[in-house]
């Protein structure tokens, strides 16, 4: 045999055994190729980019929006403090023209309010009423204003609560307006009195007031209930008496007749209404 | 006739006490723990077969033991409802000598001594974690599910009356 002949017949038996041997990782190797062109084609065509990934954007972007306070709340909140707290300047001329728009807005609105009361006082300025005053004011040595000014914000009993202690059952209230529930209120009451007591361990001793903006709440204690009184306005000294007298004067002659104490609830109320909307000091 | 009554809760903190009042007066549940401080008071009325029971509830801050409770706030209470959580032991280990205790201070008030979060457990384990109580409880309830707790306040309120 020839040479060459030899060399193209080693060949071609060479050939064969390399496809009999190699024809899987040829498969595979085509096969690879075609996934790594249609990658290719997904990723730099935008179009089928998106409807790969667009899913899943929309699937975080939902998870963020519902979980937003808790991925990104305490994050923000330091952030907002330390803000604060390093440009403190800033945000107190950021909100100085705000609150004092607000602040005067409230004071433009009292004085105005007062104003039209002091009218109407003056307006009296003939009647029996003022001249009452005047010869007051003049036997006490206290100026006409002041007192004009006392009478205006004359305080009034907007609400009574009778409740029976510890347990907070409400045994009667009165009121001048609708408030919120009164069994609640009368459970905040007596746990802020037993509070009161528990935290300072003063056995004999009661919580007589509590203040709140323009309102002010006395307390009065008895052995098994005690009176709670909302009043509204300046409240003095002769007030006080007259409210406690109003108080000792109901007890007397209500409560006190009453032997159904431990078994009736809410059965003050009538009695109240007629008694404190009578007498209202 | 509607009679008010006064109920207080009582167990450690995070037993759940305020999540059960939520859930019988709101009717909600929250996985967010926020601690009670002091006491919070909630109301809810009970329509009983003979009368309507007005529950004045008393959810009061927990603490590791009833003693450590101001004292005006558990006094005058008609009802108590003590709560221990199911899945932490230190809650119910003194289980016996707390319910005593607190029937001297409280003579003739029901006490109904309530297990939660029982969703947390599967049926054998629950009768498994019942048997080593202290006491046996009046309920085990869910303030997650619901479970059981309207029917534990509908018991004190027939019970107070």
């Amino acid at each position: 045999m020839e040479p060459i002949e030899e060399t193209v017949k080693l060949e071609k038996t060479f050939e064969q055994l390399r496809k009999l041997l190699l024809e899987d990782e040829q498969r595979d190797h085509e096969q690879l190729s075609r996934q790594v062109i249609e990658l290719s084609e997904d990723i730099n065509t935008r179009q089928r980019l998106q409807q790969k990934v667009d899913p899943i954007i929309d699937d975080k972007l939902s998870y963020v929006r519902e979980h937003f306070p808790e991925l990104f709340g305490p994050v923000l909140t330091r952030a907002i403090k330390r803000q604060i707290r390093e440009s403190r300047n800033e945000v107190i001329d950021a909100l100085y023209p705000i609150m004092g728009k607000l602040i005067k807005k409230y004071i433009v609105i009292e004085l105005s309010t007062l104003s039209e009361k002091i009218d109407q006082q003056i307006e009296q300025v003939f009647s029996w009423e003022m001249w009452v005053r005047r010869l007051k004011a003049w036997a006490t040595g206290q100026s006409l204003g002041k007192e004009i000014i006392v009478q205006s914000m004359k305080p009034t009993i907007q609400e009574v609560f009778v409740i029976k202690q510890h347990s907070s059952v409400l045994l009667g209230s009165y009121s001048r307006q609708n408030i919120m529930d009164r069994d609640m209120i009368a459970g905040m009451m007596t746990a802020l009195q037993g509070f009161a007591k528990d935290a300072f361990a003063k056995e004999h001793q009661d919580l007589q007031t509590i203040e709140y903006e323009t309102y002010k709440i006395l307390l009065k204690n008895f052995q098994t209930f005690y009176v709670a009184v909302t009043v509204s306005g300046i409240i003095n000294e002769a007030f006080k008496q007259q409210a406690d007298d109003l108080i000792l004067d109901f007890v007397h002659k209500v409560v006190n007749t009453h032997s159904a104490i431990d078994n009736e609830e809410d059965y003050l109320s009538e009695p109240l209404r007629q008694h404190f909307s009578q007498t209202n000091p | 006739m509607t009679v008010s009554k006064k109920v207080i809760l009582l167990g450690h903190y995070g037993v759940g006490k305020s999540s059960l009042t939520r859930r019988f007066v709101h009717q909600k549940f929250s996985e967010q723990y926020s601690t009670t401080i002091g006491v919070t008071i909630e109301k809810k009325v009970v329509a009983l077969p003979e009368c309507e029971v007005s529950m004045i509830i008393w959810d009061i801050a927990g603490e590791t033991s009833h003693q450590k409770v101001p004292h005006s706030y558990k006094l005058g209470a008609h009802g108590v409802i003590y709560v221990v959580d199911l899945t932490r032991p230190n809650t119910f280990q003194a289980l016996g000598t707390e319910i005593l205790n607190l029937q001297k201070h409280l003579p003739n008030v029901p006490i109904l001594v309530i297990g939660n979060k029982k969703d947390l457990f599967t049926e054998k384990e629950r009768t498994d974690l019942v048997k080593q109580l202290p006491l046996v409880p009046f309920a085990l309830s869910s303030a997650k599910t619901g479970e059981n707790v309207d029917a534990i306040f509908t018991e004190l309120a027939k019970e107070m009356v």
